[in-house]
């Protein structure tokens, strides 16, 4: 079946890939090495791929405040479960509905959704909004509603993909059927949407999970803080350091004792780890939702 | 009738002097209803720190409500957010009118008077805060922003100085000692020295991070009104004073031609200007001597806890006091406070009580610290407690007057008088008191911003040619207009020296 | 005609309550907070609120044109941004491509998380790892070239190397999560198109050229033109932090983004900086109308409303 010039195209495919993959991995290798260097080693002779003074400190560093850090990841985890849920099911649905046929007011809601891609209020009234109006503020809703729950462009992805994906004769055969709108939507699109689901609900999941600027803005209570706003509170206490060093203010407190250089790099290896981790078995749904919609028809 | 003229003056001034008598009096009362009014009020007091959640949290609001209760009928409430995200959130509650009374104020408190999130207490700061008024009477000139005052000036280093922050053991290989050291030939000697000894290390290193290694070098000479206009502090005002671009002076230039000597010799750490890794660090890693920068009398202190290593500093630079220096850092009350009287009274414990101020410095005695030495007024740990363990610490810079509580043990015994005595010395700005307003050049701002950015590091890293790059970097300020922005100053600094000489 | 409209829209009501909550969402997140826009053309003053604020005119937007660099940070922020998305179109789709016709599942897998990862490391700390690269002092390209016995090159000096460094770092972190989207589009493709084709005797390269690609299109025109309405903004961090702020680049690497947030450390206006926005997104909004009004011309079925 498999012939002699399909194989020597895969060993190609699989050589190209190999090289692209090892570009973008030799970095995190790197991570890896530097969070695993002696913090002086790093001041004195910068980052490097095999290290000649190990050291686990900043991993001790971390392990000291491990009862923060597990706390984090439990809030990260619970805000990108319930965020990516509703987010995936929100851009379904208008991505759904943009992409039937003309009806009334089709063209209002699409413009509707992209003017947003275009303008936003900027922080300040965005801020007052979720505080003053709607009392956000130290809480996990404050974590999952801004700004992340449904964007303009995951909508369009969706839209692009049903309008080139779901047949138009298989819904008209669902009317004619008497299927309602819903039934069609559950029944008939969302099994052919399954790439897209999958698609969405990875970069949903991913922009929850990778999200400080929520915490920064809504959350001041140590108890809500997400595992990259810890990630991100340190490297911003350190540029603050830096920024005011010069202005008479003079923050000790800020480096005293941490291995800064290689703690930096470690708390990044902890907030990616666990994706690394789970990333396989999302995986194997993401390819399998990939899959199903390639057999279809 | 001349004569009827004076005596009725004399009764009139007499009745008045007696009003005012009385109206003292009666204010004590006043002050008194207002403040118990039966009403408590709760008062939210925001700083930045670096744990948002310290463990003696609880406990230290606690007791300043036990403090605050025969003087106020209101309650505390303590919220630390963290440095990294301190200057946002501020921005955001000052925004968004939400709760918030007295906040540490570290940038822009012109521009945000000027926005109305401030709230003005020159009124009342004399009834409702007497002792923290008379407490920092000296500096608060400083912190007329138009005729109103937001806030309190802290009592810290105020005044600007740098010098030499090196290692001692180096320098004692060198053969000199710290008061051999006086000038900046005298640093150029030590670091000569110093290069020839230890060929393999670093003997300058920057002070800041992604800055020049002379950032320092002009500290104290002039001072920087905005964006690099200003005057030099020697400045004889008589004749009333000149506004100069700094960056265009002899001293900026002669400056430049040190930096690119000194770097062409090898003095420098290489890649200063995008270097991420803070001084302590450096220093800790045992392969460098020292930098140039800021001088003050805890300088040793801080240093030596943060690089574990023998450290000695000798100042160098003129010492001088701007208004700049003072009033960059302020306890301020935010516009939308409820009770801006009993938020006065909070603010007045932090300026004169004792008891309040080591709350607020040091925690709970006992448990956070405890008293060394009652007669000397020292403080530290307690047997097992140590920096990473303890539950509460706020840094002199921001506990608001340090001074009317505890030293703390690591610090010189008579830590306090130096601090008064190095700001008491210091040269006074010419323009001392003058705020200058920025409206009418926001856009001259901006671009110059850029073009420090773009020259400041190089220049004072020695990095490049200091003829043609000097030249270059005012050539760009120039088309960036900072020739308005003399014009502006000096307009603004003739008219404040006019009504206030 | 009466009744046909009452149809249509009865048949509507449907799609209608379907997009409800996304619809009441973007209002609460998006076009409520929108009339904050009314700050960059006040004068704030936050005693007298927000909108009761005195009016400002247009001298907000002043200093984003009086700057002498007006047209240089213009000019970079646009030719990054279309050098950003010729790039990583391309390298996404060739990424897709090649994923999509790679038989082993275990391959493919492997392959994917790896292109992934890039994109899950936050900006500041791809600056120091990029700073490891190609530091002066301890950089390993440097060090290599200096092993090789060559010159070393101070890249953070030295702007020539930068439009290509920063292509090069924003492809590398942005072009694996793209890949997704086309290579879930490729996946969606009939399969019987292939097999079509397959019968007709048609190349691999055949079946990529007149199928897959021509398939791609949609979505190629979709992205393009989403991006084309940001076209005024640039990644803070790529162009501030990557090159940490090195002042003898900012030639190359000053954008309006950074341009306005180095202007404004110092007086922190919000009037000023909420100008800044409404200007990048005017200007992304007339050229998006363009291009969409062009794309509708090309074909109707791409256009994005």
């Amino acid at each position: 079946m498999v012939g002699k010039g399909e194989r020597r195209y895969q060993r190609m495919l699989t050589v190209i890939m190999f090289l692209i993959s090892l570009i973008m991995v030799i970095p995190l290798i790197l991570l890896v090495m530097a969070s695993i260097t002696s913090n002086n080693e790093i001041v004195m002779h910068g980052y490097s791929f095999w290290p000649k003074e190990f050291s686990l400190d900043a991993y001790k560093y971390i392990w000291n405040e491990k009862a923060q850090i597990f706390h984090a990841y439990g809030v990260t985890v619970l805000v990108t479960v319930i965020g990516t849920a509703v987010g995936t099911m929100l851009t379904l649905l208008y991505g759904y509905v943009l992409a039937q046929p003309k009806f009334p007011g089709k063209s209002f809601l699409a413009f509707y959704l992209f003017f947003t891609m275009l303008f936003n209020g900027g922080l300040v009234p965005t801020y007052i909004m979720y505080t003053r109006y709607l009392h956000l503020k130290n809480s996990i809703a404050a974590l999952i509603i801004p700004g992340l729950l449904m964007n303009a462009f995951n909508v369009i992805l969706a839209r692009t993909f049903i309008q080139s994906n779901v047949p138009v004769a298989l819904k008209e055969a669902a009317e004619i059927d008497g299927a309602s709108e819903f039934r069609i939507f559950g029944q008939v699109a969302l099994p052919l949407c399954k790439p897209i689901i999958a698609t969405v609900g990875l970069f949903i999941g991913l922009s929850y999970w990778n999200d400080w600027m929520n915490g920064l803005y809504y959350v001041t209570d140590a108890k809500l803080f997400s595992i990259q706003q810890l990630l991100n509170n340190m490297i911003k206490n350190i540029e603050f350091l830096s920024k005011n060093a010069n202005s008479n203010i003079n923050v000790s407190s800020i480096s005293g004792g941490i291995p800064q250089e290689t703690v930096r790099m470690a708390i990044a290896i902890v907030g990616l780890l666990p994706i690394l981790l789970v990333f396989p078995f999302v995986q194997k749904y993401f390819i399998k939702g990939i899959s199903v919609g390639a057999v279809k028809g | 009738m001349k004569k009827k003229l004076v005596s009725g003056l004399l009764v009139a001034a007499m009745s008045l002097s007696m009003l005012a008598g009385s109206i003292v009096s009666l204010a004590d009362e006043a002050t008194d209803a207002v403040l118990k009014d039966g009403d408590t009020t709760e008062i939210l007091m925001v700083w930045p720190g670096s744990n948002a959640s310290p463990a003696s949290m609880q406990e230290v609001e606690d007791a300043m409500n036990e403090l605050i209760a025969p003087v106020a009928d209101a309650k505390i409430k303590l919220q630390i957010i963290e440095w990294g995200a301190y200057d946002d959130q501020i921005n955001l509650m000052l925004s968004s009118g939400e709760k918030l009374d007295i906040f540490l104020g570290t940038s822009n408190i012109r521009e945000r008077g000027q926005r109305g999130q401030l709230y003005d207490i020159a009124e009342d700061v004399q009834t409702y805060a007497p002792d923290a008024y008379a407490a920092m009477e000296r500096y608060i000139n400083a912190c007329y922003f138009d005729g109103a005052l937001y806030g309190l000036p802290i009592y810290r280093d105020m005044a600007a100085q740098a010098g030499l922050i090196c290692r001692k053991d180096i320098l004692d290989e060198t053969g000199f000692t710290v008061d051999d050291v006086k000038t900046m030939d005298d640093v150029e000697k030590v670091i000569e020295k110093v290069h020839e000894l230890h060929p393999e290390m670093y003997a300058l290193i920057p002070s800041d991070l992604k800055s020049g290694c002379l950032l320092n070098y002009i500290k104290g000479q002039f001072d920087d009104i905005s964006s690099g206009v200003g005057v030099a502090m020697d400045d004889d005002t008589s004749d009333g004073v000149t506004v100069v671009n700094i960056y265009d002076t002899d001293e900026y230039k002669e400056m430049a031609k040190v930096a690119y000597d000194w770097n062409q010799k090898g003095y420098f750490m290489p890649d200063s200007t995008t270097n991420t890794t803070p001084r302590q660090d450096i220093l800790k890693a045992n392969n460098a001597f020292g930098y140039f920068g800021n001088y003050h009398p805890g300088i040793v202190t801080q240093e030596v806890m943060n690089t574990g290593m023998d450290i000695v500093a000798m100042p160098i630079t003129e010492k001088s006091l701007s208004t700049q220096s003072v009033n960059n850092i302020e306890w301020l009350v935010a516009a939308q406070t409820e009770n801006p009287e009993k938020t006065l009274a909070v603010l007045n414990l932090l300026y004169s009580s004792a008891d309040f101020q080591n709350l607020f410095r040091y925690g709970i005695e006992g448990k956070d610290y405890e008293v060394k030495d009652a007669e000397k007024g020292i403080a530290g740990y307690p047997e097992g407690v140590t920096s990473a363990t303890v539950g509460w610490g706020n840094e002199m810079w921001l506990s608001g007057n340090a001074s009317v509580g505890y030293a703390w043990e690591t610090d010189p015994e008579d830590v306090f008088e130096k601090y008064s005595e190095f700001n008491d010395t210091a040269t006074l700005s010419p323009l001392y008191g003058f705020i200058y307003d920025t409206s009418n050049v926001k856009n001259e701002i901006t671009a110059i911003s850029n073009v420090k950015d773009k020259y400041k590091a190089i220049i004072e890293n020695g990095d490049a040619d200091p003829e043609t790059a000097v030249a270059e970097f005012n050539e760009e300020l120039k088309a960036a207009g900072i020739d308005h922005i003399i014009e502006d100053v000096q307009a603004q600094a003739d008219a404040w020296l006019a009504e206030n000489k | 005609m009466n009744s046909k409209k009452k149809k249509m829209l009865k048949r509507a009501i449907p799609l209608y309550i379907m997009v409800a909550p996304g619809f009441i969402y973007l209002l609460i997140n998006n076009y409520i907070p929108m009339l904050g826009i009314v700050i960059a053309f006040k004068n704030l003053n936050f005693s007298k609120g927000i909108l009761k604020s005195d009016w400002a005119g247009l001298s907000n937007f002043e200093y984003l044109f009086k700057a002498p660099d007006a047209f240089l940070i213009t000019r970079n922020t646009i030719l990054y941004n279309v050098a950003f998305i010729v790039v990583n179109t391309v390298v996404a789709i060739v990424i897709a491509i090649i994923l999509s016709e790679i038989r082993s599942k275990m391959k493919v897998k492997i392959f994917q998380s790896c292109v992934l990862i890039p994109s899950l490391i936050s900006i500041i700390i791809v600056s120091y790892l990029a700073y490891a690269f190609l530091s002066g002092r301890t950089g390993f390209i440097n060090g290599s070239l200096a092993a090789a016995g060559k010159d070393t090159i101070s890249f953070y000096t030295e702007p020539k190397y930068w439009p290509a460094i920063l292509i090069f770092i924003n492809c590398w972190k942005g072009a694996g999560y793209s890949s997704i989207i086309y290579l879930a589009a490729i996946l969606g493709i009939d399969q019987e198109m292939y097999e079509a084709a397959e019968i007709d005797g048609a190349t691999r390269w055949n079946k990529i050229r007149f199928i897959t690609l021509p398939m791609l299109k949609s979505t190629v025109i979709t992205l393009t033109l989403m991006n084309v309405g940001r076209i005024f903004y640039s990644d803070f961090g790529l162009f501030y932090q990557v090159p940490m702020n090195s002042g003898a680049l900012i030639n190359a690497t000053n954008t309006i983004d950074t341009y306005v947030y180095r202007g404004l450390i110092e007086l922190g206006d919000i009037s000023m900086s909420s100008a800044a926005c409404v200007y990048q997104s005017l200007v992304g909004f007339v050229l998006v109308l363009t291009a969409n009004w062009v794309t509708k011309k090309l074909s109707s079925e791409n256009a994005l409303f």
